[in-house]
């Protein structure tokens, strides 16, 4: 199970300003390590956004995120104490699925 | 209307030579300097650094080592045992259980094999982030910085022992040694200094010290690495290309005293994000 | 231009970074992922070859999608990106429904969707007056009309945006 995601989900006025910060290698697969051996690509790819049980992002992403990203989203239309749930997949098959209320 | 922002590498942009340091050269470095505060303010709102925090609370709290003990109720970092909340803006500090100044990661590190009974040998291995590999030290003490988030630095100037770590750390800034017969204060020593993009703080001044001590532990960018004030002395004695200091060993103690001595009264935003 | 769009949405699928058209309907909330991992777009080699791989070989410039970062990153590895979408999504409601009534047709109709006219002069049953989409075509429209059948005669205001474009 990959590292817990950081989620705050602050509202103002009546935009909620949600921002995730996930904990993520992000390999692109170009990258030698000290050994000059070649680190495989391991990158998230998809993710989704839900905000009150409606999709609010669905993603797709690819090798040009930077490690341990940070994604920030506003959507207008949200109350406080709407669940926000956000989840994503990476090439390896591994996800992480983690939610928080909008304060 | 939806905003959102993602962190890429949207592309890499030459970094600027050091050019002569003329009239054009000090335009472009102004110019650079906003920008450069520009991105640094918008990278700090979500610093990654923050899941650093989370890991080390879960580590603070747990209890760990063969004596199977958290250090939630068995360390003391100067405020009472287990009390972390302003605990980092008043080091380094004189601890008499321990006899000697010590800074946060010493002293976290002193708790670890005292107290759960941890080997030093086994932590001092592998003591700083490199690559996808974070050390429970550095994440411990992102997670003690944290906590004394928007508290001014207070590292008690009065006790004589830190009085003595203090003068011994001047005098250490100035003491040249090394092929190059660098010290600290070659770089570090006045104001306007840079090298190549980086603005190098000038220790001795206040603003500096400020400068310098603000921002550790930090997430380092390059690398997507976390990274502490211990790491920072042991690279930057490698840059200066001094003999490679023992981790947590009293010459980088006493050189964060005088540091952070001189950056008293500033205000601790916390861990913060480099470049 | 509409269809452009339309089409643009439906190739990309919400990858990356456009909002996901849950209006429609189309997207459930309970699927984990609306689409497969684009890799076509993802290892294409130039910008044509991405823009092909997402369905938008022949996009257009426009002020819907607006991309911002700053001039100088002070790393590279690490580069804030801010997309703005101007596009208009919103989420069904009882004020602000996926589906109306459409007094035109049989069928019900997306509120954004432009009511056609039948062959019939007037419209019946007439919509309350009181329902936002109530400003509906009129018999002199209809004469109008009947020169350029191909466009709709009339664009039902949008409920849920007072001033539409």
């Amino acid at each position: 199970m990959a590292d817990p995601m950081k989620i705050r989900a602050k509202l103002q006025g009546d935009v909620a300003d949600i921002r995730v910060l996930i904990s993520h290698p992000m390999e692109n697969g170009n990258r030698k390590d000290s050994d000059g051996k070649v680190v495989p690509a391991h990158f998230i790819t998809q993710m989704s956004v839900e905000v009150d049980g409606k999709a609010v992002i669905q993603g797709q992403t690819g090798t040009a995120i930077s490690r341990n990203p940070v994604f920030g989203f506003k959507v207008k239309g949200a109350k406080a104490g709407d669940k926000v749930v956000i989840k994503w997949q990476d090439n390896k098959g591994e996800s992480r699925t983690d939610e928080a209320a909008i304060a | 209307m939806r905003k959102i922002r993602t962190i890429g590498a949207l592309c890499t942009i030459a970094a600027l030579g050091a050019g002569p340091a003329g009239a054009a050269g000090e335009a472009i470095q102004d110019k650079a300097d906003a920008e450069f505060a520009k991105f640094r303010a918008e990278m700090e709102e979500s610093n990654p650094a923050e899941l650093f925090e989370l890991k080390g609370e879960e580590l603070w709290k747990a209890k760990r080592g063969p004596n199977n003990v958290s250090l939630a109720e068995s360390c003391d970092l100067g405020q009472g045992v287990g009390k972390v909340e302003g605990a980092y803006v008043q080091m380094p500090r004189y601890f008499k259980d321990a006899g000697t100044v010590m800074d946060a990661e010493r002293r976290i590190v002193w708790c670890m094999t005292e107290k759960q009974g941890f080997k030093f040998e086994g932590i001092a291995k592998k003591p700083f982030a490199k690559d996808e590999y974070t050390p429970e030290i550095t994440s411990l003490v992102t997670f003690v910085a944290g906590q004394s988030r928007d508290m001014k630095f207070a590292v008690p100037l009065q006790e004589p022992h830190v009085r003595e770590a203090y003068e011994i750390g001047k005098a250490v800034a100035d003491y040249r040694a090394g092929p190059y017969d660098f010290s600290c204060s070659t770089c570090h020593g006045s104001d306007g200094l840079r090298i190549r993009m980086q603005n190098l703080p000038n220790i001795s001044s206040h603003e500096g010290a400020t400068k310098a001590v603000l921002g550790w532990p930090g997430y380092r960018m390059t690398g997507g690495v976390m990274l502490t004030q211990q790491w920072r002395m042991n690279d930057c004695f490698r840059q200066q290309r001094f003999p490679e200091p023992k981790y947590v060993s009293d010459v980088i103690t006493v050189l964060l005293t005088y540091m952070t001595g001189n950056a008293n009264g500033a205000v601790y935003k916390g861990p913060g994000i480099k470049r | 231009m509409m269809m452009m769009r339309r089409t643009l949405l439906k190739g990309i699928g919400a990858s990356g970074v456009l909002t996901a058209a849950l209006a429609a309907g189309v997207l459930k909330p309970t699927q984990a992922y609306a689409a497969d991992w684009n890799k076509a777009a993802f290892e294409a080699k130039d910008f044509a070859g991405a823009l092909n791989g997402i369905g938008a070989a022949n996009a257009a410039d426009s002020k819907d999608i607006v991309l911002t970062a700053p001039e100088i990153a002070e790393n590279g590895a690490v580069v804030p990106v801010t997309v703005l979408s101007n596009i208009r999504t919103r989420f069904p409601s009882p004020s602000c429904p996926s589906r109306i009534p459409c007094p035109c047709w049989r069928r019900s109709i997306s509120p954004m969707a432009p009511c056609r006219k039948s062959r019939r002069a007037s419209v019946w049953p007439r919509p309350p007056m009181s329902a936002p989409w109530s400003r509906l075509p009129t018999a002199s429209s209809s004469a109008r009309r009947k020169t350029s059948r191909s466009r709709p005669a009339v664009v039902a205001a949008d409920p849920c945006k007072p001033s539409s474009r």
